[in-house]
């Protein structure tokens, strides 16, 4: 026995050291924190651990990954840290997977055969299914997370304390089209511009085939081919990429014409600082290279031109093998074309100029990630975990750690779940039927005859049947592969919480279950079924714009939840 | 799909399905894996009686994104739709759909159509989208007037 398994077994009991080598653990991500975890979890004895994460190594994993070396690049996360961490105790269980958590083949089952589960993941996606299934087959759940010097250690105990979905969560902040494509008054403005749209435009997916029709009669004619011409322009751009005036083409569209076309509406520049179309200096492709290198400075207007001329020749002498070309920060061709292209805009705006440096951290949606604070979540994860192995509930705290003077940590007995929560508010049940069980003999036989509902909606990932959508009604559950997956049953009069029913195949049963009547009905009515015709304002002002970069989170103790989420990139700005 | 934007989505649906403004249609479109994908819908919006915009129904398609209804949903008319605040591509510019200006989660799917039926005889100018329509919006009032009637009777009997 170690010596840390000899502490244990003073601090806990020698029972509890039993249960925590006995027990069998899912730890899903092994990135930052999952590295951290599995090392600790490995050291103080836990039996049999499975590994879930999908990502290979990158180099830019290694300075806070320590499981992981230079030899490890590429290799697949899940794999390498079984091997490492194997070497601290040879006498643990470790299976590795590499797959994507939310695969169907984890399913409940599997689930189910877990004492307790880590979390241990960057995207809320993940986090809310790892969520709904060990709410599902009530298994514990340490789920941690960190964004810098934050950093939260939630224990969620099924039935007893909230989940993960019971508070909601900030989603990182989103801008409008109106605001990149017209109006942009933040320096981060310009650089989603010149990714999502300019660089995408240019170098990514085909965009699809222009819709208009050809109804038009000669009156309006000649107004709708302006319009044709407005939207088919940067596709125009696209087929001139090989031509060797395409630079000349491109600064003049985008930098001049576009921005005096902007200036035509002036309406808009009213209350708003008007751009200034940019005057072009003199610039090389020739000096691009080695501007780029130097990222850590703010180019001038004709280092940017530069950098840019440079950056669109590499590109397009990549198109050939490549096809289209998508953004990606560590990709260095996409990176200094959108350096370039951001403060080149931000200067016809009078926004403020980015390093290449710092524009790869917004572009990139960079949280820092803080090997420390990794570290503390994770200990603070096993503590729990431990806590609940030696039967010791009434002492498990969710924790918070906070960039903070007076305090670093803030910890809270975990609340009573909430009961509006779509993952913990709502019943839940098994039944069996065969592949040629249809929708209708479950509208009709089951939750009809059996559960007495009146009317209902099906929904799965999609909403499968209503009482006006009558197209799946005659379908089986093996067209419609329901099988091993929830559906969702809605209470058409709204009385009843909602039915989260798992079907697998078998003959017709239903598991008895009570469905508890929905908490404050009225209330949580009369909220989305607005009555009035109310519209809101629609209003001219502009509010202020205090984004900041996306992803960061509020600091101050208890004002909110800490929130990982990464950045969606997929959004179209046509 | 979120939970959360998946139940509101179907609450929005059975809202809409119950009660909703005369002569407007809303309804998911349908995937291809047999049923309703909840995250696009199809809407057919028509111009208020009384304005110019009376006698065309419009097609709207409105995208919701996984983080719905903490962002807004995205709203396209078809591409070349002639309006100040449509851009060329058919997306409406509108500040109710704008997280930094007016867009609330508790925003309705019926409210969100209401608010496009009234952008369109209450353009913005000071958000304009296009410069054909905002041109003519704001210099060439005839030249506005029969663009937009040309444009109903293209979407009369649609
Ligand atoms: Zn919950």
């Amino acid at each position: 026995m170690s010596s840390t398994q000899r502490g244990l077994r003073t601090l806990l009991g020698e029972n509890a050291v039993k249960r925590i080598r006995t027990s069998k653990v899912l730890l899903v991500g092994a990135g930052g924190i999952g590295c951290e975890l599995i090392k600790e979890l490995v050291v103080a004895g836990f039996g049999e651990i499975h590994l879930v994460d999908l990502d290979t190594i990158d180099l830019s994993n290694l300075n806070r990954q320590f499981l992981f070396s230079q030899q490890h690049i590429k290799k697949p996360k899940a794999l390498v840290a079984r091997d490492v961490a194997k070497e601290f105790n040879p006498n643990v269980n470790i299976v590795a997977y590499q797959d994507n958590i939310m695969d169907a083949k984890f399913s409940v089952k599997w689930f189910e055969s877990f004492d307790l589960v880590f979390n241990a993941l960057d995207n809320a996606q993940a986090r809310q299914h790892v969520n709904k299934m060990c709410v599902a087959t009530n298994t514990p759940l340490f789920d941690c997370g960190t964004a810098g010097f934050l950093g939260q250690c939630q224990v969620i105990i099924p039935g007893k304390t909230e989940c993960y979905d019971c508070r909601e969560h900030p989603a990182p902040k989103s801008f409008a089209v109106c605001t990149i494509r017209s109006t942009p008054s933040l320096p981060i403005h310009s650089i989603v511009w010149a990714k999502s749209f300019l660089f995408s435009l240019l170098f990514g997916p085909p965009a699809a085939e222009s819709q208009f029709d050809e109804t038009e009669t000669d009156d309006n004619r000649e107004e709708l081919e302006k319009l044709r011409k407005e939207q088919n322009e940067l596709g125009d751009l696209r087929e001139n990429l090989t031509s060797p005036d395409f630079m000349n083409k491109l600064v003049h569209k985008i930098f001049m014409e576009d921005i005096k076309r902007l200036l035509s509406m002036d309406a808009m520049w009213e209350n708003r600082r008007a751009p200034v179309p940019l005057e072009v200096p003199e610039y090389s492709s020739k000096d691009g290279q080695t501007l780029a290198s130097q990222d850590q400075r703010v180019w001038t207007t004709a280092e940017s031109l530069s950098v840019l001329a440079d950056s669109v020749e590499r590109l397009v002498s990549r198109l050939e093998a490549e096809k289209e070309i998508s953004f990606d920060k560590d990709d260095e061709d996409t990176l200094d074309f959108v350096a370039a292209a951001s403060n080149l805009r931000s200067s016809i705006f009078g926004l403020g100029l980015k390093s290449k440096f710092a524009v790869k951290e917004i572009a990139g949606n960079i949280i820092p990630a803080i090997a420390t604070t990794n570290a503390i979540v994770s200990g603070l994860g096993v503590i729990e975990a431990m806590k609940y192995l030696a039967g010791l509930d009434a002492d498990l705290r969710s924790v918070n750690i906070w960039r903070s003077a007076d305090r670093v940590f803030t910890s809270e007995k975990p609340a009573a779940p909430n009961p509006e929560c779509l993952v913990s508010g709502v019943a839940r049940t098994t039944m069996t039927a065969p592949a040629d069980f249809t929708i209708n003999q479950l509208i009709e036989d089951i939750l009809k005859l059996k559960l007495g509902y009146s009317e209902v909606s099906i929904l799965s990932d999609r909403l499968l049947a209503d009482p006006d959508y009558d197209d799946n009604l005659e379908k089986t559950l093996q067209e419609l592969s329901l099988h091993d997956k929830f559906v969702t049953v809605i209470d058409d009069d709204d009385e009843r919480v909602n039915l989260e029913i798992y079907i697998t195949e078998g003959p017709v049963n239903i598991e008895q279950v009570e469905i508890p009547l929905r908490p404050n009905q009225s209330e949580a009515d009369s909220e989305l079924l607005d009555p009035a015709d109310s519209i809101p304002p629609i209003s001219s002002k502009r509010t202020a714009q205090d984004a900041g970069l996306p992803g960061t989170t509020s600091s101050a103790p208890g004002q909110t939840f800490v929130d990982l989420t990464e950045q969606d990139d997929a959004i179209d700005l046509t | 799909m979120s939970s959360l934007c998946l139940s509101r989505l179907q609450q929005e649906r059975k809202n809409w399905r119950k009660d909703h403004p005369f002569g407007f249609s809303a309804k998911p479109v349908k995937d291809e894996k047999g049923g309703l994908n909840l995250q696009v819908w199809q809407a057919r919006i028509p111009g208020k009686k009384g304005t110019q915009w009376e006698g065309g129904v419009y097609p709207v398609v409105l995208e919701f994104p996984q983080e719905y209804p903490t962002r807004p949903p995205k709203c396209k008319f078809d591409q070349g739709f002639y309006h100040p605040n449509v851009y060329p591509s058919g997306t409406v510019c509108l500040s109710l759909l704008n997280e930094s200006q007016d867009w609330r989660p508790a925003i309705t799917v019926r409210q969100i159509v209401l608010g496009i039926q009234a952008l369109l005889d209450e353009p913005n100018i000071h958000s304009p989208a296009q410069t054909t329509a905002y041109n003519h919006y704001k210099s060439h009032p005839d030249a506005y007037k029969r663009m937009v009637a040309e444009q109903v009777k293209k979407y009369a009997d649609y």
